[in-house]
Order: C-alpha cells, then sequence, then structure tokens
C-alpha cells in the first residue's frame, strides 16, 4: 500500500536530511534560549580536543626524539643489567657472538665523606671498565676523564655540581668506605646512566 | 518515531469512509487490550472510557494512531491498513491524516506557540501560507496575543489550547486526544472541550477521546467502554 500523499515531505536519506533547511531552522530554534550555554559546551569540547591533541603530539614528538637520540641517551646499543658480577664470558653465554665490544661498569650507592672536614654526601658511585659510552662522551676537567683513568693510582671523578656544594676542588681527596680517593677531574658531561633521573649526583672511580 | 509492538489480540478498524474490517482475536500471553472491534466513521465522535485507569484505553489510541504495532490483528486508518505501511508511511500518515492532542500537552519547550504549531505544516513543506494558517489556529484557540511565548510562559490551559491548535492545523481526517483535559481543573477543562468539539465540527474531523470525565463522555455522544483490555460496551449516550 502507498504510503499518503505529502506535499514535501522531509528526504528519508540521512545525509539529504541533514542539509534541509528545516533541519537547521529547528536547531536554530534550539539553541535559541541557550546560547551561552552552548558557547560554554562548544568551547569546552574544543579546548578538551585541543588538549588532547596537544598531548599526543608531544608524547609523539618525545617518542620521536628518544628514538633518534637512544643511542647517545643510552651510550651503547644495549645495557645489561645484573645483581651478580657479569665479565665477558657471561655476556658470550646469553647473547653468543654478537658481542663486539662490552664495557663493564659496577654501580651501587654510598655515603661519601669529603677529607678534612665532617661533611659527608650520599653518591651514586660509578666504577667503570672500558671505554663506555660508546655513543657520546664523558667531559670533564681540567684533563679530560681518559687522562684520569690512565693513572695508576685510585682515583675519582665528581660532578662540578658536588664539589660547589661542598666548596671543594680538583685535587681534594675524599672518603669512600675505607679508601681515600684522589678528586683528579671535574665532571662536566657525565655518562648516560641507566636511569634517565636520580636522587643523588654521581661520582665515578676507577 | 520509534514503534512498539503493544500485546493486542485483535485490532480496532478505524476508517474515514465507515469501512470497517473487524479482524479475529487469537491467544496472547498477557495482553494488554484484545477482542477489540471498533469503527468511528468519518466527522464521528467517539470517547473511550474505562471502568478504571489502566484498563487499555490509552494503548487502543496509541495503535489506532499508528503509534504503537498491535502484535495480532490489524488497524485501518483513513483506508490505509497499518500492518503494512513501514515506519516512513506510518510517520507521513499521522503527519498528513492525523492530529494528537496529549495529557501533558508534549509541547516542544524551546519553540514558541506559534512555532510549535507550525511543526505539522512545516513537516509537510508548507510555505509562507503555513505561517499565516497556523496564526490563524492560534487565534481561534484565543492566543493570537500569546503566540511568541513559550510553552513555560502559558499556563496548563493555555499550553493545552496550544497542543489544539496544533492538532488542527494541519486540517487531520482524524483527532486522537488522551485525556485531554486530565492535567486541567475543571474551569480550564470547559473551554478547551468547547473548542474540541467546534473544530471537530467546523473542520469535519472524526474526534476519538480517552476521558476518565463521564460528562465529557456523555457530550461526545458514542461512549465505548473498556475493561481489562477489552471492549464491554459500546452504545450511544444522551448528546449537547
Amino acid at each position: 500500500m502507498s504510503s499518503p500523499q505529502s506535499k514535501a515531505s522531509l528526504p528519508r536519506s540521512l545525509f539529504h536530511l541533514l542539509w534541509h533547511p528545516w533541519v537547521w531552522r529547528m536547531a536554530q530554534r534550539d539553541t535559541r534560549r541557550e546560547r551561552k550555554r552552548l558557547a560554554v559546551f562548544a568551547g569546552s569540547i574544543v579546548i578538551g580536543v585541543g588538549a588532547l591533541v596537544t598531548i599526543h603530539a608531544l608524547r609523539a614528538s618525545l617518542e620521536s626524539g628518544v628514538a633518534l637520540q637512544a643511542r647517545e641517551l643510552l651510550g651503547s646499543d644495549l645495557q645489561v643489567g645484573a645483581r651478580e658480577p657479569l665479565d665477558r664470558e657471561g655476556l658470550a653465554a646469553v647473547f653468543g657472538d654478537d658481542v663486539v665490544e662490552a664495557a663493564f661498569e659496577t654501580s651501587f650507592s654510598s655515603m661519601l665523606r669529603f677529607s678534612g672536614s665532617d661533611s659527608a654526601r650520599l653518591v651514586q658511585v660509578r666504577a667503570s671498565a672500558g671505554q663506555y659510552p660508546f655513543y657520546g662522551a664523558v667531559e670533564a676537567e681540567p684533563g679530560g676523564v681518559w687522562a684520569a683513568l690512565e693513572q695508576d693510582a685510585p682515583v675519582i671523578l665528581l660532578e662540578s655540581a658536588l664539589l660547589e656544594q661542598f666548596g671543594v676542588e680538583v685535587g681534594a681527596t675524599v672518603q669512600l668506605g675505607q679508601a681515600e680517593l684522589a678528586i683528579t677531574e671535574r665532571v662536566t658531561k657525565p655518562a648516560p646512566y641507566r636511569t634517565l633521573c636520580q636522587f643523588a649526583p654521581r661520582g665515578l672511580h676507577q | 518515531m520509534s514503534r512498539r509492538k503493544r500485546k493486542c489480540q485483535s485490532a480496532a478498524a478505524i476508517t474515514e469512509g465507515c469501512r470497517v474490517k473487524p479482524t479475529k482475536a487469537a491467544a496472547s500471553r498477557s495482553p494488554c487490550c484484545g477482542g477489540i472491534d471498533l469503527e468511528v466513521g468519518a466527522g464521528a465522535r467517539c470517547a473511550i472510557v474505562g471502568i478504571s485507569g489502566g484498563v487499555g484505553e490509552t494503548t487502543l489510541l496509541g495503535l489506532c494512531a499508528g503509534l504503537d504495532r498491535p502484535s495480532e490483528g490489524s488497524v485501518q486508518l483513513a483506508g490505509y491498513d497499518l500492518s503494512l505501511m513501514g515506519e516512513d508511511g506510518l510517520a507521513e500518515l499521522r503527519n498528513a491524516q492525523v492530529g494528537f492532542v496529549f495529557q501533558s500537552f508534549q509541547l516542544l519547550p524551546s519553540l514558541t506557540a506559534l512555532e510549535n504549531v507550525l511543526v505539522p505544516l512545516e513537516l509537510q513543506g508548507g510555505g509562507r501560507e503555513a505561517r499565516t494558517e497556523a496564526e490563524a489556529r492560534l487565534a481561534d484557540v484565543g492566543l493570537g496575543e500569546r503566540m511568541h511565548h513559550y510553552p513555560s510562559q502559558l499556563s496548563g490551559g493555555e499550553q493545552q489550547r496550544v497542543a489544539l491548535a496544533r492538532a488542527f492545523v494541519h486540517r487531520p481526517k482524524i483527532l486522537f486526544a488522551d485525556e485531554p483535559t486530565g492535567n486541567l481543573d475543571a474551569e480550564t477543562s470547559q473551554p478547551i472541550e468547547q473548542m474540541l468539539f467546534e473544530l471537530n465540527e467546523n473542520f469535519g474531523t472524526a474526534l476519538v477521546l480517552v476521558t476518565h470525565d463521564p460528562e465529557l463522555a456523555k457530550r461526545v455522544g458514542r461512549v465505548v467502554q473498556m475493561r481489562a483490555g477489552s471492549i464491554e460496551s459500546d452504545r450511544q449516550v444522551g448528546q449537547v
């Protein structure tokens, strides 16, 4: 049975209905008394969407930045951590012949006492063997980090902030446990560490 | 408008041309109404009353107006068999042939009285003459001075008069009114009822109303009394 005649009924297609003048007229009538509320509502949506887009853009930017600088941030292609002492044989047992070059580091937190005073400070001690980092560089003054590491005597390199905090200069000595260590260099750019943030300044010990 | 499938054993036949097509009742688990065979002719009046509330009179009205679909049986409205029509066809039929007055007015709150009355004509694609027509209907119900007021700015009686103007503006062949004065006091109800009958006579519109007011039912003339979802009696009573 055919439907009753209608002079010019609304289109049945949802797409065409969307562009029908009557629909827009009704929308205009509906919003007439609540324009301010509609503006606040629409503004909230715009701000919300803008915030989401910004967060996603920042996240994408951070991820791409980390991906581009991953080697410099890590200082190597791979870092392996272990609770037990790890050597080249141990690495080979896991990675086989894929390891081209390796540097070993023992790190721990300890109190560092500055000789000649009662001052002590918790530091992150890193004892390195090998030419780490493979990417990027550790910078130290006045002679450079490798100059310090080539010395036969046990020495320590401390970050500038630590030296400034306790008012000591290169050449002074510190006590780490039972060891008396000479400060031979001021570290201006430390080696990458596996955590990007830490709560104590770093000390490098040979 | 979504259409619910009401459990109704048989259906009412309401035809413009007084053509009755009664249907057989069939068993149903929990019908809202059943065993109904009803015909209302063109321009006629009919009051549906219940022994008490909730006996299926509003369901019957919804079925007759094509708002609901019966689980069994058929409904003919203005010569159309509603069971053979789809949603779009029913919507067009309602827009072209049916007026509906609700107990709670059902005006669109964001539209003025004039715009509420204009809606049925705009849905039919009415142009400038639609506005003139809507203004005339509002004047007919005594709201010529308040046509730019919103429903919230009108009293209950005025809102129902706007609903009346809206129901009649597109000259429907049949008007369904579900307790049109149910939310109004006696003083406000009188002019509304008078307008219903005047518009019914002036436009030759068939009038089917549900009411619990025996006086109003008596004025209608034909009273269909329902009990437990079926018609108990269908008789002519004293008419004004």
